[in-house]
């Protein structure tokens, strides 16, 4: 704290600091200390951060994972998806993006699987569980693959993480809760060779007559990359376009789809996208069909080589059973009705633009590999067309931000990221959070210091005693107070963002949960603990900058007269969450400024505790948030100039019961957050891990609504009524004693060695090395107050008394 | 008496081991523990009294958390009944499951209130100060500047409303408080004012930086003496290093799920521990009447020693301690060298009981 200089040129130094002045070179001052410390700790974040990356991002058979779906009627289906760029997707991303039409229910507990495309229930017009309600249970039990053996999944799709190389398996059948039907086996490896992956020449020639003859032109072939949402989709889907030509098991007639009257981009080419994929001709007339022209400009020969690497999920997939041709093709006879009933058709599998060939050996590798019911290699396994064509419309708006995401390089529509941990989205919100707590902070100290209670804080008057000119300061000094400065702003930020990370822990910790641990409270014990440093570190921080003789007594008396506002409403419970040690938390953060506010509100619940034995698990929490509740109130001061609240004017009262109403709602649902998940235990149940953040708020919100806001509620009103009754009249006396807390100590006439200055820093710079100190004080007698001796004690100006 | 250090350690054995298990079984021994160290303080307790009965208010968390959790979560094999899908968050099967975790979760949480509740008891509000880490003098000066106004303001606030009762002043409505209030304020304001002057006078002075007089200086040895000598700015460095390792820690734990990030966390929590302890040894604490560490607390920190290392070491038949009744209820395991060992918490209540007899006779 400045102790010496005159007012202005506080004022320029404060400006200087908050980065307003330009003239900041002169000397090492809190803008250098700052981004020295915040490179440092990015820097460390970053190096911390890639050595946990590399186990994302590698792993077997590239970026891909596997996928089994028994329909329980021997209809098999298998598909290979690519995981994206960080090689991780839930379950549920898996499924959609492999095609299947999937209808799934989210409950508290996360999604359930109703539906995979016909088979299971339609679960808005009935139950999820519709085949379940009575014994047998039949539902779709979702397995993992585990050396070889399906193991019952214990999470649901959506929170369980597939990285590369892991294969999920779904089968409807009848089981129990701890088993459940399962599908046949296939391991990684049949279901995703690698596109090296020794391709059989035999099948290859079957399967594909002539493929690169035709495929390689095709510039569409990138194509696939028709996102179904992008499209607008009104428009009915033409009738005429399709023959239900893939009825029969047979090799794909090439002119299948292109005989509709449409005039087509591409001319499809069925043999060899069938042999690719299965699914040639849909692809190319939904192409040519879907109203508006898809991105079907050639690309150059780069792009196509480099468009794979783009696509965040690519999936290929093909049947393997053989009885379920029929429904599908009764679905792609009537392409009318699941054109209606669906709005848009979709082309769910998305096809990089790789090697037509290699694509194609790989599956016709895959087909070969197959089970004995299967067609025979090389045949072209039958597509179902409508049947996943009409999978997208449902889902993306049920699911809270699973955005699909085009990228510029392919604007693929599959690409649903519905994890937003693993994105790089935390990071930049981290960023964000970073420097907009620096910079509120610098405001909110700038603003306290200069104006609040700058001399309060003080030791000394910035005046100079007797119209004397202040020295100036050492270039030795300054630096030191630069760095001390420097390093509490860094402080205050970082347990700004500790905090607020650590009371949203439970909605950011998807990454925790996914493998409970046995004792399964590492999360709450981590908050817990990160919470308790940050909050000591705080504490420590605003003690050491901002306690003086005056504070001390300021602070424990309004301490004590807030505490028996609490005792009072401990002895006679007020309504519902109302409590009315806000009230002057909020007050005196206002005028005396932020520190004051936050070790009032910090200190108003912890003696409150002591007292009434409510000592408790809480109490850290308790504490943190109320002294953030003062700590927030300084900032109005900064806000009422700009809603035009003069002092002492309706307005500022009325912006005084605003703020106090919205921290009434807000205490409790910071108190919320933090037994919520210990509420919840270490069971994946209402902070539903793997689910995206904005999900997870969501559900926050309902359990919020339904448990604590009628509490919370009767806190907001009581506060704004208590600053509507009481404020105005609180704030007078306030701000009198303000200006009689504003006495001037002036030291003895003369010490001989002892330099005024010198001890007025002793006294307020915590962090000054001891070796700063000057040199007249080694005559000071041991235990002599740092502020002046009683005799030289100026009487406080009565100027300030109404 | 016991030493406030002793029930401090009682009270992180217990806590630790309310966080350990889920086991029913365990659950309940630990509360049988807290509720004999309850029954042996209560008659000598100068605590307030309670407003809720102990036993009602754990009653009451367990059934509330047992039907939230039963009505919230659907999972379990054992259905009671079913609620229609079509209601928001409540609708579904409800399972004796989910009703069987919301109760245990219920117990942990009413063994972590008594817990705290025999904590209050035991110990008086001075004692409780003293706990305050030496690092936080001045906060610890405000404290119990508040401590000791809290009476005086009580005080005052019936003074006040005597003499507003006098004048014939009646409470109504809320603009009714506000003559009782302001004076309470307004004075709490003034007597602020003159101990700000009364302190100053007395030559008190703020800030862990204050010079120690020479007699204590001089009783300074060993490693006191040389974190005392060290530089003042070093424990604010080490506190900025280790908050910069936490807020890495947590997001290395966060973005990747990486378990070096728990370990960077805890690191970086050892490190603040020391920063503190440093900056805590530039101040002199002196003390009236120390409380002496007597067997009683060597008794009750063994206790808590044995209760921790069987919670927390790798014993043989800790499985017993990780239990879910989901997906079908089952009787939970019981290891009785784990149950022999958790008795260990009742040790207060022994000692307590083993001084009062001595007192009797």
């Amino acid at each position: 704290m400045m102790t010496v200089l005159s007012r202005p040129e506080r004022r320029s130094r404060w400006l200087r600091s908050a980065g307003l002045s330009a003239a900041v070179s002169r000397q090492p001052n809190v803008l250098r200390a700052i981004s020295l410390l915040v490179i440092g700790a990015v820097l460390l974040f970053v190096a911390t951060g890639l050595m946990g990356l590399p186990a994302a991002a590698q792993g077997p058979g590239g970026n891909q994972a596997g996928l089994v779906i028994d329909f329980g009627d021997g209809n098999v289906q298998m598909a290979c998806v690519d995981l994206g760029p960080d090689g991780q997707a839930t379950g549920e991303e898996v499924l959609a993006a492999a095609g299947f039409d999937v209808l799934m229910e989210y409950g508290p507990m996360g999604g359930a699987v109703c539906r995979i495309d016909s088979q299971g229930c339609d679960f808005p017009g009935e139950a999820c569980w519709c085949e379940c309600l009575s014994s047998p249970c039949v539902y779709w039990a979702y397995h993992h693959l585990v050396d070889g053996q399906w193991m019952y999944s214990t999470l649901g799709a959506s929170s369980h993480l597939l990285g590369p190389g892991d294969v999920d398996g779904w089968a409807w059948g009848a089981g129990t809760l701890s088993q459940g039907a399962q599908p046949p086996v296939y391991t990684f490896q049949d279901i995703c060779a690698a596109p090296t992956a020794t391709p059989t020449p035999t099948s290859t020639a079957t399967a594909v007559p002539t493929p690169t003859a035709t495929m390689t032109p095709q510039p569409p072939m990138a194509t696939p990359t028709w996102t179904p949402t992008r499209a607008p989709t009104d428009t009915p889907w033409p009738t005429p376009t399709w023959t239900a030509a893939p009825l029969t098991n047979t090799p794909l007639p090439p002119t299948a789809t292109a005989d509709g009257s449409l005039t087509l981009p591409v001319t499809p080419t069925p043999p060899t996208v069938a042999a690719v994929a299965a699914t040639p001709t849909p692809t190319a007339a939904m192409l040519a069909l879907a109203p508006p022209p898809v991105d079907v400009e050639p690309r150059s020969g780069a792009q196509q080589g480099m468009g794979y690497a783009f696509l965040p999920l690519v999936a290929h997939r093909v049947a393997l059973g053989d009885t379920g041709g029929e429904s599908q093709a009764l679905a792609a006879a009537q392409p009318t009705e699941a054109a209606t009933s669906t709005a848009s058709p979709t082309a769910t599998w998305a096809y990089g633009p790789v090697d037509g060939q290699a694509r194609s050996a790989e599956l016709a590798a895959l087909v070969r590999s197959s089970d004995p019911p299967d067609p025979p290699p090389g045949t072209p396994a039958q597509e179902e067309p409508a049947a996943h064509s009409q999978w997208s419309p449902t889902r993306p708006p049920r699911l809270g931000s699973s955005v699909v995401r085009a990228d510029e390089g392919a604007p693929a529509g599959l690409s649903s990221r519905t994890h937003a941990v693993a994105d790089p989205v935390l990071p930049l919100v981290v960023a964000l959070v970073v420097a907009g707590s620096l910079a509120s902070w610098r405001l909110v100290r700038a603003e306290a210091a200069s104006k609040a209670l700058g001399r309060l804080w003080a030791l000394r008057s910035p005046r100079p005693a007797h119209g004397a000119a202040p020295a100036p300061l050492t270039a030795q000094v300054r630096n030191r107070q630069a760095w001390v400065r420097g390093g509490a702003s860094l402080v205050y930020g970082l347990t700004a963002v500790i905090g607020i990370l650590a009371f949203l822990y439970p909605f950011l910790a998807p990454a925790l949960q996914e493998a409970p641990a046995p004792r399964g409270n590492e999360a709450y014990l981590l908050m817990l603990l990160v919470a308790g440093l940050s909050f000591v570190a705080l504490l420590l921080e605003v003690q050491s900058q901002a306690v003086n003789v005056k504070v001390i007594a300021l602070l424990g008396v309004l301490v004590a007269i807030n505490a028996v506002l609490r005792f009072v409403e401990v002895g006679i419970p007020g309504p519902g969450g109302f409590s009315p040690v806000f009230f002057l938390i909020i007050l005196t953060g206002y005028v005396y400024g932020g520190r004051f506010g936050f070790l009032m509100g910090a200190l108003t619940l912890l003696v409150s505790g002591l007292i009434t034995g409510g000592v408790g698990p809480w109490l850290p929490a308790q504490m943190l948030a109320a002294g953030w509740v003062g700590l927030s109130a300084a900032l109005l001061r900064l806000l009422a100039p700009w809603v035009g609240a003069r002092v002492g004017s309706r307005g500022e009262i009325a912006l005084l019961a605003a703020f106090s109403g919205l921290w009434g709602l807000a205490f409790g649902a910071i108190m919320n957050l933090w037994f919520w998940p210990f509420m919840a235990g270490p069971a994946e149940q209402y902070y539903q891990a793997g689910a995206t953040v904005v999900d997870n708020v969501r559900r926050y919100l309902a359990f919020y609504l339904a448990t604590s806001l009628l509490w919370d509620t009767l806190r907001l009103a009581g506060n704004v009524v208590m600053m509507v009754a009481f404020g105005a009249a609180t704030l007078r006396a306030l701000r009198r004693f303000r200006r009689r807390f504003d006495f001037v100590c002036e030291p003895p006439a003369q010490v001989p060695g002892a330099s005024p200055r010198g001890r007025g820093q002793a006294g307020t710079e915590a962090g000054m090395p001891a070796g700063a100190m000057p040199q007249g004080r080694a005559l000071e007698r041991p235990g002599l107050p740092v502020e002046a001796p009683p005799s030289a004690l100026s009487l406080p100006s009565r100027r300030g008394l109404l | 008496m016991i030493h406030p250090l002793a029930w401090v350690a009682w009270l992180a054995a217990t806590a630790v081991a309310l966080l350990a298990t889920r086991n029913p079984l365990y659950i309940g021994l630990i509360l049988l523990c807290i509720a004999a160290v309850w029954h042996v303080l209560r008659p000598r307790s100068k605590a307030p009294p309670l407003p809720l009965s102990p036993l009602r208010f754990g009653l009451l968390i367990v059934l509330a958390s047992a039907a939230f959790n039963a009505l919230t979560s659907h999972f379990g094999e054992t259905v009671l009944f079913m609620l229609p899908s079509s209601w928001p968050l409540v609708g579904g099967p409800i399972t004796l499951e989910a009703l069987a975790f919301g109760a245990i979760n219920g117990l942990v949480l009413a063994g972590f209130l008594a817990a705290f509740t025999v904590l209050n008891m035991a110990l008086p509000t001075h004692a409780l100060m003293r706990l305050i880490p030496r690092a936080f003098a001045p906060l610890a000066v405000v404290l119990s500047i508040a401590a000791a106004f809290v009476p005086a303001t009580l005080r005052q606030l019936q003074q006040v409303s005597e003499a507003q009762a006098v004048r014939g002043h009646q409470v109504r409505g809320v603009r009714g408080w506000l003559p009782l209030a302001m004076p309470l304020l307004v004075g709490g304001l003034e007597r602020a004012f003159q101990l700000a002057e009364a302190m100053t006078a007395r030559g008190f002075t703020a800030g862990p930086q204050a010079t120690p007089a020479y007699g204590i200086q001089r009783q300074q040895a060993g490693i006191r003496a040389t974190a005392a000598s060290l530089p003042a700015w070093l424990p604010r460095v080490l506190l900025l290093i280790g908050l910069l390792v936490v807020l890495s820690g947590l997001l290395v734990r966060l973005a990747w799920g990486h378990p070096l990030g728990t370990g960077m966390v805890v690191a970086a929590g050892a490190l603040m521990v020391v920063a503190l302890w440093l900056a805590g040894q530039r101040v002199q604490r002196t003390t009236y009447r120390p409380q002496p560490w007597e067997q009683a607390a060597w008794a009750v920190l063994a206790g808590a020693a044995v209760v921790l290392a069987g919670y927390l070491l790798p014993v043989p038949g800790q499985a017993a301690l990780y239990y879910t009744p989901y997906p079908r209820i089952a009787w939970p395991d019981f290891n009785a060298a784990l149950g022999v060992i958790t008795l260990g918490l009742a040790t207060p209540a022994l000692v307590l009981l083993l001084s009062k007899n001595l007192e009797a006779s």
